[in-house]
């Protein structure tokens, strides 16, 4: 039977062959012949692998972008190699917070400038940028924080599922292509998941947490600014889901089984964010205009 | 669908442009938006033609007795005010994959030329522009009467064209969903005397 063009272009070139992008240069990057061995690189070529797994999906599903980009979305594809790039180096440079702090600063700037930026306008356009810049790269920090103590798997799989209910708030909000990016999106960390479950040796370090400070929340603005329902603060409650993994911490599950440990961090993230995505699923009506008179 | 909707709008107005008329007749009419209506209908799935349109619009008709070189024909249609009867498509409709309503609140058309047809229909070639992009569309017009209302004149038509969507970068679902839009255009145009 012959595959549909849309299924072909959404399901195939969409999502099957980046994730097969990414599976491929996380396994000869990582060389996953040899599984124990961690090698300086790892996070550089996990940060690789989710920027260039993705582009493929962004260009399967919107094209090539237009240069000079006639809407936000055609930024995307831009925002997603500037994450890799921007996660590769501070992958690479670990411990060189001069480097990666002001990198990232101006990432979150030029990502919330470019996509929240055309429809702010007046007065209060720079408390708006800069507050959405600031709080951006707040959350970004305290996942890197909290990162340097959870188990790397789980903290690879709060972001996951964060980029996954992500995409599900937009398309939700009447944005099928951002939607699916960032189920894309979702599954590519999940895959890291995966093979950093599998693989213990291996490191993916900050590059998830880059791809969900600059793309995930890339997507939500789209979704808050452009889709016609994704409120701010459901977009918000999505975007530091992440750290309900916190609850990996607490005193009272300190003690648990590190399988119920787990599982209860990740019930918390999965929670808090799918609660986000499915509030974009209930818009509000719309009145009835009657703003036209009648007569004959 | 907005393109084909916009093409509708314009070609009623420029069927009204176009009607036989009087040298008192010469003047700008105004779209009566409560009679009249822009429709669309489009394929999908390759079964069935789902139809739509848009709830708020506006426009001119410039009527030229004197010299008809000189007629034109002015649309603006508010894409947001896309209605299907399904609310959860028609937040699809005017998100990024479609109209993106919030980048791109209007679409419009503005007439270049208007020729008279051996079948007394008009064509009507302008520019529309949809999602940022112009592209120049020729509608199909035919006039249905006119009216001396009193105070007012009263010219109404209905046109029909076809547009292709993803000629305005509108390519979502292309395939399940049909890239020719069917746009009808019932219009009714009204100027003071």
């Amino acid at each position: 039977m012959a595959i549909d063009a849309f299924i072909f272009q959404l399901v195939v070139l969409g999502l099957g062959l980046p994730l097969l992008v990414v599976a491929l240069i996380l396994a000869v990057g990582w060389r996953m012949w040899k599984p124990s061995v961690e090698r300086h690189s790892d996070p550089t070529i996990a940060s690789w692998a989710l920027a260039l797994g993705l582009s493929v999906s962004v260009v399967a599903i919107q094209g090539w972008p237009p240069v000079p980009a006639v809407v936000t979305n055609d930024w995307l594809l831009w925002i997603v190699l500037a994450a890799g790039l921007i996660g590769g180096i501070t992958g690479w440079w670990q411990r060189r917070a001069f480097i990666s702090t002001p990198l990232r600063m101006v990432a979150v700037g030029v990502v919330v400038y470019l996509t929240a930026g055309p429809l702010i306008q007046g007065a209060d356009a720079i408390w708006w940028v800069g507050g959405l810049m600031l709080a951006i790269a707040l959350v970004w920090l305290l996942i890197d924080f909290q990162s340097r103590g959870l188990p790397e798997p789980l903290s690879v799989f709060s972001l996951a599922t964060a980029a996954g209910f992500g995409g599900m708030a937009v398309l939700l909000g009447g944005t099928a292509k951002l939607g699916q990016i960032g189920g894309v999106l979702g599954l590519a960390m999940g895959l890291l998941f995966l093979a950093l479950a599998l693989f213990p040796a291996k490191k993916a370090t900050g590059a998830p947490a880059t791809f969900h400070a600059l793309v995930t929340s890339c997507l939500l603005l789209n979704g808050v600014w452009y889709a016609v329902y994704v409120p701010l603060w459901a977009a918000a409650l999505v975007f530091v889901s992440p750290l309900a993994a916190s609850v990996y911490f607490l005193p009272g599950i300190k003690h648990l089984p590190w399988w119920l440990r787990w599982g209860v961090a990740m019930l918390a993230v999965l929670i808090l964010a799918g609660i986000g995505a499915a509030v974009c699923n209930f818009p509000p009506e719309a009145p009835v205009d009657e703003s036209h008179g009648y007569g004959y | 669908m907005m393109k084909k909707l916009t093409l509708s709008l314009f070609s009623a107005l420029l069927a009204f442009t176009c009607l036989p008329a009087t040298a008192a007749e010469t003047g700008e009419y105004k779209i009566d938006t409560v009679h009249s209506a822009v429709t669309f209908q489009i394929m999908h799935n390759g079964v069935n033609y789902v139809p739509g349109r848009f709830n708020k619009f506006d426009g001119k008709i410039v009527l030229n007795m004197e010299d008809p070189a000189k007629n034109e024909l002015d649309i603006n249609i508010d894409t947001a005010s896309i209605y299907t009867g399904n609310m959860k498509r028609d937040e699809h409709l005017k998100g990024p994959d479609f109209f993106n309503t919030k980048q791109f609140p209007k679409a419009t058309f503005v007439s270049k030329n208007i020729k008279l047809n051996e079948d007394e229909s008009y064509s009507v070639t302008g520019d529309l522009t949809m999602l940022g992009k112009t592209n120049t569309v020729t509608l199909k017009i035919k006039m249905t009467g006119k009216n001396d209302g009193g105070d007012d004149l009263i010219v109404g038509g209905w046109g029909e064209f076809t547009l292709k969507r993803s000629l305005f970068g509108m390519d979502y679902g292309v395939g399940k969903i049909g890239d020719d839009v069917i746009v009808t255009m019932h219009i009714q145009a009204v100027k003071k005397k």
